[in-house]
């Protein structure tokens, strides 16, 4: 990935990781959206899709891969998140809460000393140089469900408040990187072809996963092809998904699920929690 | 083994050499394998990240217990203040808080964030005591009665930590980050704690520098010495001015000695904090207030205020007004200006008495007091009065006046006069924009005959007023 690019308005040169021109303060696409939107990129992905399309049509099931791609055009960006966390996202206007839920904030900052490599990996991927942090990680959907083993709440976000600034990756990026054996001084070097901007979701989606669509795939298998449940999180295949800046409440849109599990949050809190939302127009839906 | 903890997302990272895997605080029996890549999204937006190193995996288990309950007690907490809600779903709330309270660690680290800050005006405090009380409440009862019982200890510690300077705290730490230090360590609730049994500062101190996060930071250890000088200092601002508010209520009943007595003790209790210019700056205005008052006093023995005779209570409240005269700095002695309005309305009610002849020494010494009283108003009082206290005095003072002109012909002219010019020398200083609309008549008619004041008077105060006096304004 380029380090820099030239303002459209001023002609000088931005940081990439900047989201506004330092000379002329012209507001920039988001960094990450940048990166997908690269000529390099978008070439590499279409010959993805259209070597992917021969494959299809050598097995003949075009037809099949074709609603595949058609549904992936819509599907969802989905977040996982804990009761905890949802509590507090439920509670962005009140005064009470907010009070005390800002006190105590930590950051993630691994500790020194080698025991913690094996994370900080995480934190120097080399996809996000100079923005990780205002990364949020989630994944494509086609059931309104997340990643089940990252949490029982999944939230899906509204598609106009997200789709200017998410991009979506491959697969979990953290992992790219290491599978690929990519380091942060490669960075110029990442394979090509493996992100997508929004619009493009579909044929990302299509070029990764054209192999699992055969002339007997229909519809309902499409969620479980996107998104694979593993019994473990090392089974767990998914198209990742990044926005770009935070969210909020009303990022989501409705339903809320959630996941039935052995040991439930007290009782309370999902009632409130219940109440909380309605104010914003959501719901909670137990699957 | 290593790990990485967040009550938030309700789970542990552990890290045991190069495997990963996580503990979820539902179902803590089983352990998943996990991947680094896993990482952001199991964590999410979590902020409360504890990263703990060298600890076994019941020791991992127990404070994701721990941390885990702590969060879901701090929603409850939350929910049984909250009015927006049910009755019967905060005393659910209740219920179930009163369970985790149970475990001392948990309503420990609950005690952790709600004393760091007092509760916000939209807490309702009335329905909480409802709510927790009651059988099967006794925990829940006892915290949140523990808890508005120490409000104003929490709000004492908190205003302190506010006021910290920032100039103490480490270049490369915000102060935001150093709260959440504190908070997550438990010092705010030690500090709350302390200060409610009436322990000295010295102690909580000592405990605050021996705490390890703490103790290894030199810069955090300045902060907390910084933090808890502070805390002395309002203590001391604070008992300084319910002195100075005694001393108020003195010189309203005209308990001169002892408000001074008072003023003394405020700076008093000031003396050991005055090189801290806020305790500097209160000391100043305290002293001065007192000099001030020291000298009305002295003032009032010399010419007899207790005087019955009008003519000699009207030369003793006369000689009331040497600050106006000499033009002393009082502006910040708010004491002092009280004062001196009081004896402006004794003034006016002793001229009215006296009724002193035109041209007599009492009629000079009358008009130049009440000159002297409308030069005080217009060079500082107009500045420092928003809610115009000064020019309803002056507008008073005009239309009681007016009343005794009608009713004493004799006195009329000078009576007037005197009114006018102290009256006019006020609105004179005064933006016309400011005045409330109520007065803006008034005002219309005092800028006419200020004008009509300022065509025929020259000279000083006194010869405006004889002039004044001799074309009867």
């Amino acid at each position: 990935m380029a380090n820099s690019y030239n303002c459209p308005h001023c002609g000088y040169v931005i940081p990439a990781s900047w989201e506004r021109c330092p000379h002329c303060a012209l507001p920039g696409l988001f960094p990450n959206v940048r990166a997908a939107e690269r000529q390099d990129e978008v070439e590499a992905l279409d010959h993805r899709y259209e070597a992917a399309m021969q494959k299809v049509a050598a097995r003949s099931c075009v037809k099949q891969a074709q609603d595949f791609e058609a549904a992936m055009d819509k599907s969802t960006v989905v977040l996982a998140r804990s009761e905890n966390e949802m509590m507090r996202l439920a509670t962005d206007d009140n005064e009470l809460c907010s009070t005390y839920y800002k006190l105590g904030k930590a950051d993630v900052r691994f500790p020194l000393g080698e025991h913690w490599d094996v994370l900080r990996e995480v934190a120097d991927s080399a996809l996000f140089q100079g923005y990780r942090e205002h990364i949020r990680f989630a994944v494509l959907s086609l059931d309104g469900l997340g990643v089940e083993n990252y949490g029982p709440f999944s939230l899906t976000l509204r598609e106009h408040m997200i789709a200017h600034r998410t991009s979506v990756f491959e697969e979990n990026s953290v992992l790219f990187m290491y599978h690929e054996g990519i380091l942060i001084a490669e960075v110029d070097n990442l394979p090509k072809g493996r992100r997508a901007t929004w619009a493009r979701r579909g044929k990302l989606g299509l070029a990764k996963l054209a192999e699992r669509v055969d002339s007997g795939t229909s519809s309902v298998d499409f969620p479980g092809i996107l998104l694979n449940q593993g019994p473990t999180s090392a089974d767990d295949e998914f198209i990742e998904a990044h926005i770009w800046g935070p969210i909020s409440v009303r990022t989501c849109q409705d339903p809320i699920v959630v996941r039935r599990r052995n040991k439930q949050p007290p009782n309370s809190i999902l009632r409130v929690l219940k109440v909380r939302l309605r104010k914003f127009g959501l719901t909670l839906e137990e699957r | 083994m290593q790990a990485v903890i967040s009550g938030r997302s309700g789970l542990a990272l552990v890290i045991d050499g190069d495997k990963l895997s996580s503990i979820h605080a539902d179902d803590m029996a089983q352990t998943v394998a996990r991947r680094p890549g896993d990482f952001d999204h199991l964590f999410g937006d979590a902020d409360d990240l504890q990263f703990l190193e060298d600890v076994n995996l019941a020791q991992i288990k127990s404070c994701l217990d721990i941390a885990h309950h702590a969060e879901e007690a701090l929603h409850l907490a939350l929910v049984v203040f909250d009015p927006d809600l049910q009755p019967e779903l905060r005393q659910d709330a209740a219920d179930e808080l009163n369970i985790l309270l149970s475990n001392g660690d948990v309503a420990r680290r609950l005690e952790y964030v709600l004393y760091a800050q007092p509760l916000p005006p939209s807490a309702d405090i009335a329905g909480a005591r409802q709510c927790s009380e009651g059988d099967g409440r006794s925990l829940v009862g006892e915290f949140i009665r523990d808890f508005l019982d120490r409000q104003e200890a929490i709000r004492d510690v908190r205003l302190a930590w506010d006021q910290t300077p920032l100039a103490r705290l480490d270049a490369g730490e915000s102060r935001v980050e150093i709260e959440a230090v504190l908070v997550r360590e438990g010092l705010f609730r030690e500090w709350v704690l302390s200060r409610s049994t009436g322990e000295a500062v010295d102690k909580f101190v000592s405990i605050s520098l021996l705490n390890p996060q703490v103790k290894a930071h030199p810069k955090r250890c300045d902060m907390i010495n910084s933090w808890a000088k502070t805390l002395e200092l309002l203590d001391c601002l604070k008992d300084a001015h319910t002195a100075y508010s005694r001393a108020e209520e003195h010189v309203n009943d005209l308990r001169l000695e002892d408000s001074v007595r008072e003023l003394g003790e405020a700076v008093r209790i000031l003396e050991p904090c005055v090189d801290d210019p806020r305790a500097s700056d209160a000391c100043k205005q305290y002293r001065e207030a007192a000099d001030a008052l020291r000298y009305l006093i002295e003032r009032r023995t010399r010419f007899g205020a207790a005087e019955s005779d009008p003519h000699l209570q009207l030369k003793s409240l006369v000689n009331w007004s040497p600050p106006a005269c000499r033009g002393e700095p009082y502006e910040h002695v708010v004491l002092y200006r009280r004062a001196c309005a009081l004896s402006f309305s004794e003034l006016i009610d002793a001229i009215s008495q006296a009724c002193p002849p035109p041209g007599s020494e009492e009629w000079r010494v009358a008009s130049t007091a009440v000159g002297h009283f409308g030069e005080l108003a217009a060079s500082e009082e107009h500045r420092s009065d928003p809610d115009n206290t000064v020019l309803d005095l002056a507008r008073q003072t005009f239309h009681q006046v007016a009343a005794s002109l009608r009713q004493d012909q004799h006195a009329e002219p000078g009576f007037f006069a005197f009114a006018v010019l102290g009256t006019l020398l006020l609105f004179e200083n005064v933006n016309p924009t400011e005045w409330p609309i109520a007065h803006r008549r008034d005002v219309a008619e005092y800028a006419k005959r200020l004008q009509r004041a300022k065509e025929n008077l020259r000279g000083t105060v006194r010869g405006e007023i004889e002039k004044a006096w001799k074309l009867g304004v």
